[in-house]
């Protein structure tokens, strides 16, 4: 009982929506104007049936009762004018209301727009493709009556979809009487951000009712045209924006680009950009990127990248950036929290290159020595600890890391013994030892010869 | 005037407890950058004090510069100053170096050299000479040449090489050429390298003969987990046999390798990374984990972090035995975009081998910086 009830709501609810089932009373009436008596005369309010005439069969006992209404006037922006039509007495209803070519009587609804187009312009493809809509339409910025939601329920044309996007700049060229018969000033400056600076869109006008459908979209994804696509793009597209900056500034606000070019407010192809202003389009949204050669490691590989970079880095970092790590400032990020205490290891086998950016001695031993654990003169064993003759032993040491000696060790701790005139003149200098050194700066060599510099 | 900039990075630090934190605490103030700018399309000069970044390291100078373009993939560069001292930003002259080592020549360097560089699309090259005199012109302290060359083949693939050379000494220095490929499944990469100290002309340690090693690296890490990431490192050297050249013989190996697996799990604001590494061979062995969870705010102002370290060192030859274990946080904050603090605390504990008698490392390590910028800073955190 309950579900008979139910269904029967539903049933009744969906009758009120539907439109009215003309095939279903085809042999009941002879013409249309039976039903649309004021159609011809333009009488709007003869124009369809009323309700109560339903109940002459549709009484409960000769035929179920129905819940129909007509619909009132549908929210249009079409022009058309059924007395001008009437006239021609060679039209009949059925040749524009017909479903379909050569479907029966009655089984009709809203005119085609193929219909009217075969008489007013026979060569148009298809309806969206014609180029005067004017003849059957008003513009929707003229279309007052026309609600928010109306215009929200247009369809969309065919030709719109797909990457319609990066095609309509032409047909705005071709025909922009006919974008503009839909499209107002508020509709291209929700993704343009330049709008104010094109004569297209300027010349447009505005709506308050575009402009609030334009608002309720959601936040606007702009498509990725093929050309930013290129494998170089990132390193290329400077270039690019210099010569053609209008295009850029279609989508791209200034804002896009400082993003990443985060010193380049004032550099001309991006201060030439629109900035992202109250109400106008936000412009494509690029948070700073990764460089795609910014591959894991690059902290710590990046000199020769660093050296040819040049404007490149300064794109996105300023000078000081170099300096936070490659001076040490504030933020020893290079090296971890514990590096300090653990760093010998790493510093003998030279995994961070010290002495890149630390002068080898002088920085070492100013920490060395503040700690212990540099000793002028070296007092034998207690460092070393692990082999008792050390000073008869390191040379191998010596020869492999000696950043690592120099690190807590004087030069005169080495001439005690290494000095040809002060030390014992054990000589430091391994085979392939090149004596024209001493032609470079002969005072190094006289520090452990003085006068008597070996030729050889 | 369009063009014309001016950047200054300054320090102000001292040691709020113990003065053996980091090295140069003591030094309270320092101008790491301070130079004025004049850039135009095709040229740029700074005047004051700026830094060299190039193949043959970090070099901070107090002088001129200017760079060229007269191509587009082209620029030319050429500088010339005083030299100061990397990582002391003093000249080689003042009291805080020669007190370290009186050896060193009363006369500050001169500082001067040029470059060359080309880029190509994902292609870059770089050749840079540099020299180093005193400022009395009367001899060499240092005179070195690179060339790196670096580029991508597709998206996937990096190629980069470099080589340096001392030319004081004659002798060739670093090299090193390697190959990352990257995917979704993540990035490896292969690296074979040489190294070779570098000293200058003011020190007796360049003709010591020092000894290059050279070794490979190699690096994989995942990519095709979502927050997950997992890391290993391998790197091997070969020392070169020095039975020739010394009398003087220890017994040590000729090969030292580091191995290091790492993971890292970030889900939103939160993050728990574990690393484990050893370091055996010549020089000392060294084996170590870090453990840390860390935290940030979703509009990154704040992070926080918790570190917990271990590590054990037994060294041939070298300075201390013994295991040290450590605990402490990390703290970030930007009050505002121009003004942030950071702080870290780490506190250890040594435990010395039986019978070793050296330093204790137990320690209490804590730094805290405030960074306030001035002005415009490209790498300032903008406000969305």
């Amino acid at each position: 009982m309950i579900l008979s009830l139910a269904f029967m709501l539903v049933l009744a609810q969906d009758q009120e929506r539907a439109g009215f089932p003309h095939g279903e009373h085809r042999g009941l009436f002879a013409g249309c104007l039976t039903c649309h008596a004021g159609v011809a005369a333009g009488d709007s309010a003869q124009a369809r049936p009323a309700a109560a005439g339903c109940t002459a069969c549709h009484d409960g006992s000769i035929e179920r009762r129905v819940a129909w209404q007509p619909r009132g006037p549908r929210a249009t922006n079409l022009r058309f004018d059924h007395r001008a039509h009437a006239r021609d007495t060679t039209l009949t209803c059925t040749a524009c209301h017909a479903s379909r070519p050569g479907a029966a009587f009655m089984d009709a609804g809203p005119a085609r727009p193929d219909v009217c187009l075969s008489c007013h312009e026979p060569r148009a493809p298809s309806h969206f493709e014609a180029r005067d809509c004017a003849t059957c339409h008003q513009s929707l910025r003229a279309a007052t009556r026309l609600a928010l939601r109306d215009l929200a329920s247009l369809p969309r044309p065919p030709s719109h979809e797909g990457n319609y996007i990066f095609r309509h700049g032409a047909d705005v060229a071709e025909r922009p009487t006919t974008c503009a018969f839909c499209h107002t000033r508020e509709s291209c400056a929700s993704c343009h951000v330049n709008a104010g600076r094109v004569p297209a869109i300027a010349s447009l006008g505005e709506d308050a009712r575009m402009a609030a459908l334009a608002s309720m979209r959601p936040a606007r994804d702009y498509p990725r045209p093929a050309s930013h696509a290129r494998l170089d793009f990132l390193q290329s597209h400077g270039p690019m924006a210099n010569a053609s900056g209008a295009t850029c500034a279609a989508c791209h606000a200034r804002e896009s680009c400082v993003g990443c070019h985060r010193s380049g407010e004032r550099a001309p192809a991006i201060a030439a950009l629109p900035s992202r202003g109250a109400g106008a389009a936000h412009g494509v949204v690029l948070a700073m990127t990764r460089p795609p050669d910014h591959l894991p490691g690059f902290s710590r590989r990046h000199d020769a990248a660093a050296s040819a970079g040049g404007r490149g880095c300064q794109a996105c970092h300023a000078p000081v950036f170099c300096a936070s790590c490659h001076d040490g400032s504030g933020r020893p990020d290079f090296h971890a929290p514990n590096f300090a205490v653990r760093h010998g290891a790493e510093a003998f086998t030279q995994t961070s290159e010290c002495a890149t950016c630390h002068q080898p001695q002088a920085f070492c031993q100013s920490c060395h020595r503040e700690t212990g654990r540099s000793t002028t003169p070296a007092q034998a064993g207690r460092y070393h600890d692990a082999q008792p003759r050390w000073a008869f032993a390191h040379g191998a040491a010596a020869r492999r890391s000696i950043e690592t000696c120099a690190s807590c060790h004087r030069q005169s701790d080495c001439m005690q013994c290494h000095s040809a005139t002060r030390g014992q003149g054990v000589s430091p200098h391994g085979p392939r030892f090149d004596p024209s050194i001493a032609s470079r700066n002969p005072g190094l060599c006289a520090r452990c010869h003085g006068f008597g510099i070996p030729r050889r | 005037m369009p063009g014309l900039r001016a950047y200054a990075l300054v320090r102000f630090r001292g040691a709020l407890g113990s003065e053996l934190v980091w090295p140069r605490y003591d030094d309270h103030f320092d101008a790491l950058l301070a130079f004025v700018e004049l850039e135009r399309e095709r040229w740029r000069l700074r005047a004051g004090r700026q830094q060299r970044l190039s193949g043959l390291g970090h070099y901070t100078f107090d002088g001129a510069s200017g760079s060229w373009r007269p191509l587009e993939p082209l620029r030319l560069e050429a500088f010339a100053g005083r030299g100061l001292a990397r990582g002391f930003l003093e000249p080689l002259t003042s009291g805080a170096i020669r007190s370290i080592d009186p050896l060193r020549p009363d006369e500050a360097t001169m500082f001067l050299g040029a470059q060359a560089s080309a880029t190509r699309g994902p292609w870059n090259a770089t050749a840079a000479w540099q020299r180093e005199i005193l400022a009395d012109r009367s001899v060499l302290v240092s005179e070195r040449a690179s060339f790196d060359a670096r580029g991508t083949v597709g998206r996937r693939l990096l190629l980069q090489g470099s080589i340096d050379g001392d030319l004081a000494a004659g002798a060739v220095g670093k090299a090193r050429i390697s190959a990352g490929f990257s995917s979704r499944l993540g990035y490896v990469e292969a690296e074979l390298f040489r190294y070779r100290p570098v000293f200058d002309l003011t020190t007796i340690w360049g003709v010591f003969s020092p000894e290059a090693h050279h070794g490979f690296a190699m690096l994989a890490q995942t990519g095709w987990l979502r927050t997950v990431t997992l890391q290993a490192r391998l790197r091997h050297r070969w020392y070169a046999p020095v039975t020739e050249t010394t009398p003087f013989l220890i017994g040590v190996s000729d090969q030292s390798t580091e191995f290091s697996l790492g993971g890292r799990w970030q889900r939103g604001t939160l993050g728990f990374g574990a690393t484990w590494r050893l370091l055996t061979g010549y020089g000392g062995a060294q084996s170590g984990a870090d453990l840390d969870a860390s935290w940030m705010s979703d509009d990154e102002r704040w992070q926080a972090g918790l570190l917990v370290t271990a590590f054990q060192e037994e060294e041939q030859f070298r300075v201390a035995d013994g295991t040290v274990f450590g605990a402490g946080l990390r703290l970030r904050g930007a009050f505002t975009p121009r003004l942030a603090a950071r702080g870290d605390l780490m506190r250890y504990w040594h435990r010395p081998d039986e019978g070793d008698a050296m330093v204790n490392w137990s320690q209490l390590r804590a730094s805290l910086g405030v960074e306030w910028t001035f002005g415009a800073s490209a790498d300032r955190v903008r406000a969305r």
